[in-house]
């Protein structure tokens, strides 16, 4: 990769690679899920938001260094997701169709700012570890073993509505908490 | 009864599994209420988050790794491209065959599997190289990213001993070094070379190879001498005008300019067959331990009485590094004792171990003064030359306490190292304590670079810093690193083995004058703060041999003298 095509991302003459790892670092949280809001199948999103920083990092010549460079790479994530429901061949990046147009069409310029900003995982672990044990369980066997509802049912003697109406109240409960922080923070 | 409707069908979305008509069911409604929209990509989003956050497959580590995979996999194709379009020019030089036959007996499985293109274009880059004719010898591991160094060995054999090599092409080979697929051109001199397959290789110059992967090489001209033992049977030289695969022993070949090929089997079998007929077993033959025979141009092949004195074996060429070692560090010796009486020193520490007195460094000052470094923990250990003791700084707390008083305008900084590890966010060669105005810190950062940090006023700092210089490759090996602060020309150039790595001019603000004072050779003392009651390790990983430290601004000449003389 020659070096002049480094100065996109980098304003102090680093290497290309320091700067993009930077970039990724920066990013890649919030963008991984903004990937998911444009219905992209959760087994798919890293992998097309690896194809978003590639992309970037071929396009970065095309960035306008007055845009912010989150706003850039949502668009590229926008664009490949279009790709995805145009193309039958790769449709199977994507859940479902009708979810992925809706959701891409109507993904707003500027996300929800509180979990956009909160880049770094902080808000949402020191949340996630406040919460209630029981509560904290099931987020561990869904998210870290990855069961689903009627696994969680089984295994916890509850019905599959009951777990997935706890689980829908303890996203509340968070995207409440992490709300907080982040005002406090301000 | 709507909303119940649309937050069912969301947990299901989310939590379970979904079918298309529900999604269907879904998309309406959300579609016709904003509120449901902006329900259904908090939910996807948080549960995102939440997946990223318990989830290990999906840590950032893991992340990086695979996207450093793939822009590595991407660079390669692009550079592959460039490598094939740069060399079109070239190409009419090469018979074409060549390159449809290499492809054909790659029958090995590595060429299968997940990590198979990313191999694949790897040896494509080493094809074009083929083509582009000179490719870079240090073509993989020099611009290997920090981030890449970690997961990917482009390399498939290591030069473990070099002597009175001359007309190297491609700069610099140095022993130790990992070998990528390349190409290897060299007027005199011998090489050895282990590849990864275990096979030694013994190569006298004139000579020119083409290192195709770990077990196989082709060899347009030169002497060379392999042995190879059970593990490595299946190694195989390609030469114009025979291919040799070897059966698990000892041979020598030598290619002639006019393309005749000679084959002496010392011990145990190889198999020969006729030059791209890919391995046609019509043309098979088979060559056994005393045997010897030479294979003109146009194919004939006669045989002829074995010379196992010209091919110099791996025990001959270690006695041959020795010597010129020997010879080396004489040469030092020499350097050695003028730069005690430089009356440019502020500190120099040859790193000669005194048994007598072994925690202390012995220095030397201008005007005879001697210097005493306190060692803490460091244990002695061979340095660039067998004799030869260094420091070998290992433990969180190892380091050199010295003292180096006096006040400079402009400072070199000098010293032989071999890095073990970057294990540290900051990896200390010379650090005074704390960081104080005009007192700079001589370092290598975590992710390679090395750095003179200054603290130019109260509130401005900069790090001078060169690209990164260290990477998976180049540990394990003495290296020499030099700085110049030069308040004349008002810049600051970091050279690595006598070769400028960087120049850069001082901030503005840079004025006054440099010092070091209480200071720490391979760790950092910094007195705890109001701020920060911990104390920050920067310990070293790795060997000092040799220390210097001039209260001027050498020259590029003079510090490439330094690495001339102080070469191992």
């Amino acid at each position: 990769m020659s070096r002049d095509k480094v100065r996109v991302m980098d304003r102090s003459a680093m290497n290309l690679d320091q700067a993009f790892k930077r970039l990724v670092i920066e990013h890649h949280v919030p963008l991984r899920a903004f990937v998911r809001t444009l219905g992209v199948d959760p087994e798919w999103v890293d992998d097309l938001a690896q194809e978003v920083f590639l992309v970037a990092l071929r396009e970065q010549e095309s960035f306008d260094r007055q845009q912010d460079l989150g706003k850039w790479l949502r668009g590229i994530a926008r664009n490949l997701v279009r790709n995805e429901i145009r193309k039958q061949a790769r449709r199977q990046r994507i859940l479902h169709e009708g979810l992925a147009e809706l959701l891409v069409e109507t993904s707003a310029e500027e996300p929800e700012a509180a979990l956009w900003k909160t880049s770094q995982l902080t808000a949402l672990r020191d949340c996630v570890e406040q919460l209630p044990a029981k509560s904290r369980q099931l987020v561990t066997n869904r998210y870290c073993d990855g069961w689903k509802a009627p696994d969680l049912a089984d295994n916890l003697g509850m019905s599959a509505v009951a777990v997935r109406k706890a689980l829908m109240r303890i996203r509340r409960q968070l995207k409440a908490c992490i709300e907080q922080k982040v005002a406090e923070s301000f | 009864m709507s909303q119940a409707r649309f937050e069912e069908l969301l947990s299901l979305l989310l939590d379970d599994e979904v079918s298309g008509e529900q999604l269907d069911e879904l998309v309406a409604m959300a579609s016709q209420n904003p509120y449901q929209l902006q329900l259904l990509r908090t939910h996807l989003q948080l549960s995102d988050r939440l997946s990223q956050y318990e989830e290990e497959l999906r840590s950032e580590e893991r992340f990086l790794q695979s996207l450093t995979t793939r822009t590595q996999a991407s660079q390669e194709s692009i550079s592959f491209i460039d490598q094939v379009l740069s060399s079109a020019k070239n190409v009419s030089a090469k018979p074409e065959k060549k390159e449809v036959r290499w492809e054909d007996t790659s029958s090995k499985s590595s060429w299968r599997g997940l990590a198979g293109w990313v191999i694949a274009a790897a040896a494509l880059l080493a094809l074009a190289g083929m083509l582009a004719k000179d490719i870079r010898f240090e073509h993989f591991p020099e611009n290997e990213s920090p981030m890449a160094s970690e997961e990917r060995d482009g390399g498939v054999a290591v030069l473990t001993r070099v002597v009175n090599l001359q007309g190297a092409e491609n700069g610099l080979w140095r022993v130790g070094e990992t070998v990528p697929p390349s190409a290897l051109k060299w007027k005199s001199g011998l090489i050895q070379l282990e590849f990864y397959c275990g096979a030694t290789v013994v190569v006298e110059g004139p000579a020119s190879l083409e290192i195709l992967d770990e077990s196989r090489v082709l060899c347009h001209s030169g002497r060379l001498r392999a042995r190879v033992p059970e593990p490595a049977r299946g190694f195989s030289v390609l030469a114009p005008t025979v291919e040799l695969v070897d059966l698990g022993t000892e041979f020598g070949m030598e290619i002639k300019d006019s393309g005749a090929t000679e084959v002496h089997v010392f011990d145990g079998k190889v198999e020969l067959y006729d030059a791209e007929s890919n391995r046609d077993q019509q043309t098979r033959r088979e060559l056994n331990a005393g045997d010897a025979l030479t294979v003109a141009q146009d194919g004939a092949s006669n045989k002829i009485s074995p010379r196992e004195e010209d091919f110099v074996t791996p025990n001959r060429l270690d006695s041959l590094t020795d010597a010129r070692r020997q010879e080396q560090w004489q040469k030092w010796r020499t350097f050695r004792n003028d730069l005690e009486h430089d009356s440019r020193i502020v500190a120099y520490f040859p790193f000669e171990k005194d048994s007598t007195r072994d925690r202390i460094l012995t220095g030397y000052a201008a005007g005879g003064r001697q210097l005493e470094g306190a060692i803490v923990g460091c244990e002695w250990a061979e340095g660039r030359w067998p004799g030869k003791s260094c420091l070998d700084f290992k433990r969180p707390g190892d380091r050199v306490r010295v003292q180096i008083p006096g006040e400079f305008p402009s400072l070199t900084y000098s010293t032989w190292l071999r890095v073990d590890g970057l294990d540290r966010e900051f990896n200390s060669l010379l650090l005074p304590d704390g960081f104080s105005i005009n007192r700079p810190h001589w370092q290598i950062r975590r992710d390679g670079p090395l750095i003179l940090g200054l603290r130019h006023t109260q509130t401005v700092n900069y790090d001078y810093q060169t690209d990164s210089i260290f990477n998976l490759f180049r540990l394990g090996q003495w290296v020499h690193l030099a700085t110049v602060y030069d308040s004349d020309q008002r810049r600051i150039t970091h050279y690595v083995n006598g070769q400028i790595a960087t120049r850069e001019p001082l901030k503005n603000a840079a004025e006054g004058l440099l010092s070091v004072g209480d200071a720490t050779i391979g760790n950092w003392s910094s007195p705890p703060t109001r701020f920060r009651s911990h104390i920050r390790v920067r310990n070293l990983n790795g060997r000092m041999d040799e220390l210097i430290i001039f209260n001027q601004a050498l020259t590029d000449t003079e510090i490439q003298h330094i690495y001339e003389v102080g070469r191992p």
